[in-house]
């Protein structure tokens, strides 16, 4: 290409009348001397029209110019006429899962949600699941939820009970409950939030599935694994509290977040494992340079108060280890009555895309609440990559070290 | 300098036409036939962010602009008119922007014809009573005015400055404004195609904030004329416009885009903002070429404020992000430390860090990536001519509630233009305005006159050029600002050069070569000439 201001002060004016440019005409074709500028401009822009094509596009531009006009991605996320495939969203370690989904969002002028799915996955589990959800009543001062689930998790691990549990000593087994749960409340200001929560839980477990571990039911005993033997249904309910300030909860980057639930569930069945339960946590972003790093903590408890010559069964145990927790250690690794974790990552931006991560994770079960404290804590650290999309977390990888070697998580959620 | 004057190649014709400098282009080809195409945002990113596009600048051999006239202007054309720079607007004018008559009338309902809940920002196209149409966007909740005052202050910039720009307005209405046409077309949020409905109207307005009033503030883009063709590259050409024979990425206007879009911070400024329209005038049919989309400009990234990354790093960058990932984030990039002044309605908008030369849009675009130190001192010129009063008045568009919101905006403009000004004016001899009055060579240096520094010491050497042969030859003892008596008594029709040169051994290579052609009895200047 030869412009025909640089032709100017390079004066090689003829030369671009009579030879062939990018956008010249036939080689040895002598157009005529131009006499102006203006002139040279018009023999060069004669010389092209006659060389015109259509104005086109790559094929992959094309494709992905189709991709957003017919709106194939909202398509595939959104469903057509309501039904999509849902993906994930089983309990973790249960493979690769997806399934049909329901989901509507306009009923009652948008004010109710109903959602409807099954799933499966890589690994037989199964989750189906019904939800009725108004998330905005009144002005957005009141919430109310209706949800029923029945899970078929065919190889869940369980490592023993107590801290003192044996890397060795892995077993899996099934477990299938079906639970039918409503919560609503309301919010007096905007960052909290106050709600009543009930429902009836139904719970089978048996011989797991995973052929490379042993069943649990097989070397734990009902007083190791309490309800590991007999099936029981429950009644539960209870009150919580959330008082929320962060940013953005899909990839926090400022703010606090605080939780805390009492529930009660019964023993309908055997009258043996009736227990209530405290859930309290606490999660404080502390941003620092304009937000581009973030350090980020949790603490995080569960405590279990049992009635009198009652047990909590050991798959309704708090547990620990796995990709939101102890991240070096295997998923599932302890299972007792209580539950502490603390943990700590520092995050910093790589790109507009990427956040990384160094973390240190430390927590236990325990059985006696006189054993709530810092000592014995299990540990782990390691670092992480989080992909992001508007600062909402969408894709992440951990990598966490402990005692017990270290373990590698892919997630497409946000860990805290 | 020692080439121009006794060096130069053999001539095989006139260096100077005699229509140069040309102001003004010819009237375009018709264009037979031109096909609407769209472009993807993605393919835009990543080919532009992981390849080299277009033809560009290699070690030792620089490719200079390729549209301009010998002295180094852009002629007017359908990509650019010279406006402010070139002859001053009045502050009514630079108000006025592309245009203030065709706001939406808000005598008759708006008609809405189409809308969208999906996206990052709701809006709706609408047909006012006139029959006009516009895109109706909202700012963000959390940052009332912020897009729409942005949005319209832009506008009025780029239009004063040259470009092809919609007209933009902000307006003000109800819900009891809008309509429904029977046949409009709704995208929800999942994608799907259908009639619009009451309900939509509802949920696509709770993403609009509202003024004091009650009422719905929202910027209203008239569709710009003519039929509308995709977006233009920064790079290559058209290939079905016989008028657009200059690749992009060689295009002055569009190299210079990035001064002007630093100084705005124009960080998005990429292919899908901006737009050809096939338009007919007086039987021709030609292409003419638009930036549209000022919504990520001074703070305001449309849908939220300027992440502190913008306009410093581009999204990805193989060193940057090495560099970030590998340091643990221990090494704080300076946007990180800016302390931004809060105000929702302007967003993240700062002098206080900001470097023009070190400025970024949000990935890289093959003309800004080839702009040379003429390329940015043609812009800075442009940026340089606005003052200060003349800033406030443009930023009064915004329509902000808050006066100092206004303020903030206007002294903030007025310190990143001189920032503009210093750092690209000295990229090459700042000199202008020549002129050869009684027997002495007379110019302006722009960097004394903007007060920057002081009129810099420099030698002047006169030489003949043969117009014909294209052959210098200097004149014995022509030198210094007086012009020798070969000069003066230059017959009518020939050229003589003055070559100017700075004497600082620190702008050693900075030249100016000033060609004039005996012209009435005077010098007229034909031809400008720089090097660095």
């Amino acid at each position: 290409m030869i412009g025909w201001a640089v032709v100017c002060l390079m004066a090689a004016g003829p030369a671009l009348a009579q030879t062939e440019g990018e956008n010249g005409g036939t080689a040895g074709a002598v157009a005529p001397v131009p006499r102006t500028r203006a002139e040279e401009i018009e023999q060069q822009r004669l010389r092209r029209l006659a060389k015109l094509q259509p104005e086109t596009t790559t094929s992959t531009e094309s494709f992905l110019v189709k991709v957003r006009d017919q709106k194939l991605l909202e398509r595939v996320f959104g469903g057509i006429g309501g039904l999509r495939v849902r993906f994930g969203g089983l309990a973790t370690g249960s493979g690769f899962a997806l399934g049909p989904e329901y989901l509507r969002r306009d009923l009652a002028g948008g004010e109710l949600t109903f959602r409807a799915s099954a799933r499966a996955s890589t690994r037989g589990w199964q989750l189906y699941d019904l939800e009725l959800r108004a998330p905005n009543l009144l002005n957005n001062r009141m919430f109310a939820n209706l949800y029923a689930v029945h899970r078929n998790f065919a190889g869940v691990n369980y490592f023993g009970p107590g801290p003192d549990s044996r890397r060795t000593g892995r077993s899996n087994f099934r477990l299938e409950d079906t639970n039918y749960s409503f919560a609503t409340g309301f919010r007096p200001i905007r960052p909290l939030s106050l709600g009543v929560t009930g429902g009836y839980l139904q719970v089978n477990v048996g011989p797991g599935n995973d052929d490379r571990f042993v069943s649990s039911e097989l070397i734990y005993t009902p007083q190791q694994a309490p309800g590991i033997d007999r099936q029981t249904d429950f009644l539960h309910g209870g009150i919580l509290a959330q008082y929320d300030t962060r940013d953005n909860p899909g990839g926090p980057r400022r703010g606090t977040m605080g939780l805390f639930r009492w529930d009660h569930f019964k023993d309908t069945g055997w009258e043996a494992y009736s227990f209530r339960r405290l859930t309290a946590e606490v999660q404080q972003y502390v941003p620092l340079f304009n937000d581009r790093r973030v350090f980020a903590l949790r603490a995080k408890t569960v405590l279990s108060y049992e009635n009198t010559g009652q047990q909590v069964p050991f798959y309704l145990q708090p547990h620990l280890g796995g990709s939101d927790d102890l991240r070096g250690f295997q998923r599932f690794r302890f299972y007792d009555d209580n539950m502490l974790v603390l943990n700590a990552e520092y995050r910093w931006e790589v790109f507009a895309g990427l956040d990384a991560a160094v973390f240190g994770d430390a927590g236990k079960v325990f059985g006696s609440k006189s054993q709530f404290n810092l000592h014995n804590l299990e540990s782990s650290v390691g670092f992480g990559l989080r992909f992001n999309v508007r600062n909402d977390v969408i894709v992440r990888i951990d990598t966490g070290f402990s005692r017990e070697g270290f373990q590698v998580w892919f997630k497409f959620n946000n860990v805290f | 300098m020692a080439a121009l004057l006794v060096g130069a190649p053999a001539a095989v014709a006139v260096r100077f036409y005699p229509d140069d400098p040309l102001e003004k282009m010819p009237p375009p080809v018709n264009v037979p036939a031109a096909k609407a195409r769209k472009l993807s945002d993605y393919y835009d990113f990543f080919n532009n962010t992981f390849r080299e596009m277009g033809e560009r600048q290699s070690e030792g051999r620089s490719i200079r602009a390729e549209n301009v006239n010998t002295v180094g202007e852009v002629a007017d054309d359908v990509w650019y008119t010279n406006r402010h720079a070139k002859r001053r607007m009045s502050i009514e004018e630079l108000k006025r922007g592309p245009g203030d008559g065709n706001a939406p009338s808000m005598e008759k309902p708006w008609k809405l014809v189409s809308a969208k809940a999906e996206g990052i920002t709701p809006g709706f196209t609408m047909e006012d009573g006139e029959g006009r149409r516009y895109v109706i966007k909202g700012d963000p909740l959390s940052n009332p005015e912020m897009a729409s005052a942005a949005e319209v202050i832009s506008t009025k910039f780029f239009h004063a400055l040259g470009y092809n720009v919609p007209e933009n307005y902000v307006v003000h209405f109800t819900r009891a404004q809008l309509t429904i046409d029977p046949e409009a077309i709704f995208y929800d949020k999942r994608g799907q195609k259908r009639n619009i409905v009451n309900n939509d109207v509802d949920e696509i307005l709770w993403a609009f904030p509202k003024d004091r009033e009650g009422r719905y503030r929202a910027l209203a883009s008239l569709f710009i004329p003519g039929t509308l063709l995709g977006p233009f590259r920064y790079h290559g050409t058209r290939s079905d416009d016989p008028n657009d024979v200059i690749p992009h990425e060689h295009r002055r206007e569009l190299r210079g885009l990035f001064a002007f879009a630093a100084w705005l911070n124009h960080s998005d400024s990429k292919a899908l903002n901006s737009m050809d329209t096939l338009v007919e005038e007086n039987g021709i049919q030609f292409i003419r070429h638009y930036l549209i989309d000022f919504g990520a400009t001074l703070g305001s990234d449309s849908f939220a404020p300027k992440s502190p990354r913008s306009g410093n790093v581009y999204l990805f960058g193989w060193k940057q992000a090495a560099e970030q990932l590998f340091t643990l984030g221990l090494k704080v990039p300076a946007y990180a430390r800016v302390n931004w002044h809060d105000i929702p309605s302007v967003g993240r908008f700062s002098a206080d860090h900001f470097e023009p030369q070190e400025w970024r849009p949000n990935y890289p675009n093959p003309a800004f990536s080839n702009r040379l130190p003429d390329d940015l001192y043609w812009a800075a010129k442009k940026v340089m001519a606005f003052t200060d009063d003349e800033i406030r008045a443009i930023v009064t568009g915004g329509q902000y509630s808050d006066p100092a919101a206004a303020k903030y905006v206007a002294d903030v403009l007025i310190e990143r233009r001189n920032k503009v000004g210093r750092a690209f004016l000295d990229g090459v001899l700042p000199l202008e305005e020549f002129q050869v009055r009684e027997g002495r060579l007379e110019f302006r240096d722009l960097a004394a006159h903007y007060g920057f520094r002081a009129a810099r010491p420099h030698r002047v050497r006169w030489a003949l050029l043969d117009n014909e042969t294209n052959e210098v030859s200097a004149i014995p003892g022509g030198e210094g600002d007086v012009a020798p008596r070969a000069v003066t008594m230059l017959p009518e029709g020939r050229y003589v050069v003055a070559a100017i040169d700075a004497i600082a051994a620190s702008e050693a290579g900075k030249t100016v070569s000033v060609y004039f052609r005996k012209q009435g009895g005077g010098y007229r200047v034909v031809g400008v000439d720089r090097t660095w």
